[in-house]
């Protein structure tokens, strides 16, 4: 990494933290949502970017992620522990992205769309049914954050306001961190070769499942992660995060950003919403709807590298220019 | 619950009738899928408004069949509409994934624009009064009370269904397209335009969606999300018959629903829906082209 993009990320983390010093708490609501779907789009973008996976079926790891928190602080054991609740989400995700992975890998391009997609009904009739009454149905579980600890007298609630966005920023640079050495080691190159000729890597001999189970677990274990962040965020699960649209919703912000790098999803999600948070007064509540659709429409018609693409061409780096 | 003959044999008949207007939403999805290779997640939306259009075509002149036909109309207009907006500038430009998000907006702002014209509350559509009603029949010492409408949903289904395979088995254009669909390659170098039979199979494929729309609509409830509900299953019936498959398509659906509709009488709805999924499953692992699938599309 050279000197003058660590100094760039140095100024973007700085600029983030120092967002809630001026915002307010609807800026700072805002911008949490951002980065949770900024987590998950990284997560995706692992799959379908590096790895050129269309999965259609995320929401599953997503929901099933808040699920798994939900459960585990209400509706069955009753532990309010955060701590316990990633650890579990990250094994649920972990697990789910091998269950799927190996279901999906036996097809390829756009047919493992559809068996994922065929994924997420599975995991929303669960949600809905409420099975031994653990999903809680249509209602949804509530309650889901954990309380508030004290420190020296003080209450100190981490999974709120301010804290969570601090919190939730460091999450964010970790996951970045662990998913970019990812990309960055050897097993990020075969990824990417899967992408680019899958039939060659098997000719030399690559295990190319393994490596895209590897892939669906890790991007499971992350997507289960921003699962349980939103869960906290807002104090609820309800079978909404497990419904096909979470799933693409996710694959929008990736295009929509650009999938080629994961700056790009982060970009996405931010895109997508800020403005659903300040496009929506402006149309009114069901017109953001329409706008959505176009979103969806217009970035394919005209936009398909996404905004990073756009920003890359607008801006060459340096590097490039030499070129 | 008494298992009596009576129950499973009523329940078979509404497996084949629900089965049939399975096979007439999937069929159109199969070949497209199988022609063009995109996945067509506006497809809910020709159902959708084939159920809609005839509600406001019955609320204009109240005549059903009228409605039925005004809707499987719209729906092929609404079919190439689409195809021609937005479907002909993205083959071959973009990735079929992308062009399946592009389809997703068109079945977002469709859906909205029901909501918004129609109210999210269920609409009721009356079964017609020559059709309501139920059939006795006495076969073997065993009386059964079945409603006319579904018989007749049987049989109109059902002659669609022939018609449709007629179509692709033995007239000229619909071997082309079986052709295309089988071996793509060679199929085009004989030169069977896929630009021209593609707007046609589209137009079929949203006109018999809208038909089973509308024909569903007295027995399921009208609803703005009854497209995009239905739309898992169909992926199942179509990735399980095989896709590009017609003969495929109807033997999918009809094992879906019977399993659909006898399943009940032993298991909560939620496990029978799930036993499909791991059906499907199943079915990927030890045959991924589907039933009579071709060999090169999934494997």
């Amino acid at each position: 990494m050279s000197k003058s993009t660590l100094l760039r990320q140095i100024i973007l983390i700085l600029f983030f933290l120092a967002i809630p010093f001026f915002g307010g708490a609807f800026i700072i609501d805002t911008i949490t949502r951002c980065l949770i779907w900024g987590i998950f789009a990284m997560a995706y973008v692992l799959l379908y970017g590096y790895t050129g996976i269309a999965s259609f079926g995320h929401s599953v790891f997503f929901g099933m992620g808040a699920y798994s928190a939900g459960i585990i602080a209400v509706t069955v054991f009753g532990v309010a522990n955060p701590l316990v609740h990633f650890a579990v989400a990250i094994v649920v995700g972990a697990m789910l992205g091998l269950l799927i992975g190996f279901f999906c890998t036996f097809t390829k391009g756009i047919y493992t769309a559809l068996v994922s997609f065929a994924f997420a009904h599975v995991f929303w009739l669960f949600a809905m049914a409420n099975p031994m009454g653990i999903t809680r149905g249509e209602s949804g579980i509530t309650g889901v954050r954990p309380p508030p600890i004290y420190v020296g007298g003080f209450e100190v609630n981490f999974f709120r306001g301010v804290n969570f966005y601090f919190l939730i920023i460091i999450i964010l640079i970790i996951s970045y961190v662990i998913l970019k050495t990812i990309t960055n080691l050897p097993i990020g190159d075969v990824l990417n070769g899967i992408r680019e000729n899958e039939n060659r890597l098997l000719s030399l001999g690559y295990n190319v499942r393994q490596y895209k189970l590897f892939a669906f677990a890790v991007s499971g274990v992350f997507s289960a992660i921003s699962g349980v962040l939103m869960a906290y965020l807002d104090n609820v699960v309800v079978p909404q995060f497990v419904q096909w649209d979470v799933g693409a919703t996710v694959l929008l912000m990736t295009i929509l950003g650009g999938s080629e790098t994961l700056i790009g999803p982060l970009l996405g999600s931010f895109a997508v919403e800020l403005s659903k948070a300040y496009v929506t007064p402006l149309l009114g509540g069901g017109n953001w709807v329409f706008f959505l659709g176009s979103l969806y429409i217009l970035v394919i018609m005209l936009l398909p590298r996404g905004i990073y693409g756009l920003l890359k061409r607008l801006f060459p780096t340096p590097e490039q220019n030499k070129v | 619950m008494s298992l009596g003959i009576e129950l499973i044999l009523t329940q078979l008949l509404n497996a084949l009738c629900m089965g049939l207007i399975f096979a007439l939403i999937a069929v159109g999805l199969s070949i497209i899928m199988g022609l063009l290779g995109i996945v067509n997640m506006a497809h809910g939306v020709f159902y959708l408004f084939g159920a809609y259009f005839t509600v406001a075509a019955v609320s204009w002149y109240p005549n059903f069949g009228l409605g039925v036909i005004i809707a499987a109309l719209l729906c092929s207009g609404i079919a190439l509409a689409v195809f021609f907006l937005f479907i002909r500038y993205l083959m071959g430009r973009r990735r079929p994934l992308e062009i399946m998000v592009a389809l997703i907006g068109i079945n977002i702002i469709c859906e909205e624009l029901i909501r918004n014209i129609f109210g999210a509350e269920p609409k009721y559509l009356a079964i017609p009064s020559m059709l309501s009603g139920q059939v006795t029949f006495n076969f073997l010492g065993v009386t059964l009370m079945y409603p006319k409408y579904y018989l007749s949903l049987i049989i109109i289904c059902g002659s669609l269904l022939i018609l449709i395979y007629y179509f692709f088995h033995k007239t000229d254009l619909g071997i082309r397209g079986l052709a295309l669909i089988q071996d793509r390659e060679i199929a085009l170098a004989l030169g069977v335009n896929i630009a021209k039979l593609g707007t046609l199979f589209f137009a079929i494929g949203g006109a018999v969606a809208g038909i089973s729309g509308a024909l569903a609509g007295p027995i399921f409830s009208v609803y703005p999300t009854m497209g995009i509900e239905l739309l898992g299953f169909i992926f199942v019936i179509v990735i399980i018959g095989g896709v590009g498959s017609i003969e495929g398509t109807f033997l999918a659906s009809l094992l879906i629903s019977t399993i659909k509709s006898v399943g009940v009488l032993f298991a909560s709805n939620v496990v029978v829906d799930a036993f499909i999924y791991v059906l499907l499953c199943v079915m990927l692992c030890i045959r991924p082209r589907g039933l009579k699938g071709y060999l090169g599309v999934l494997e």
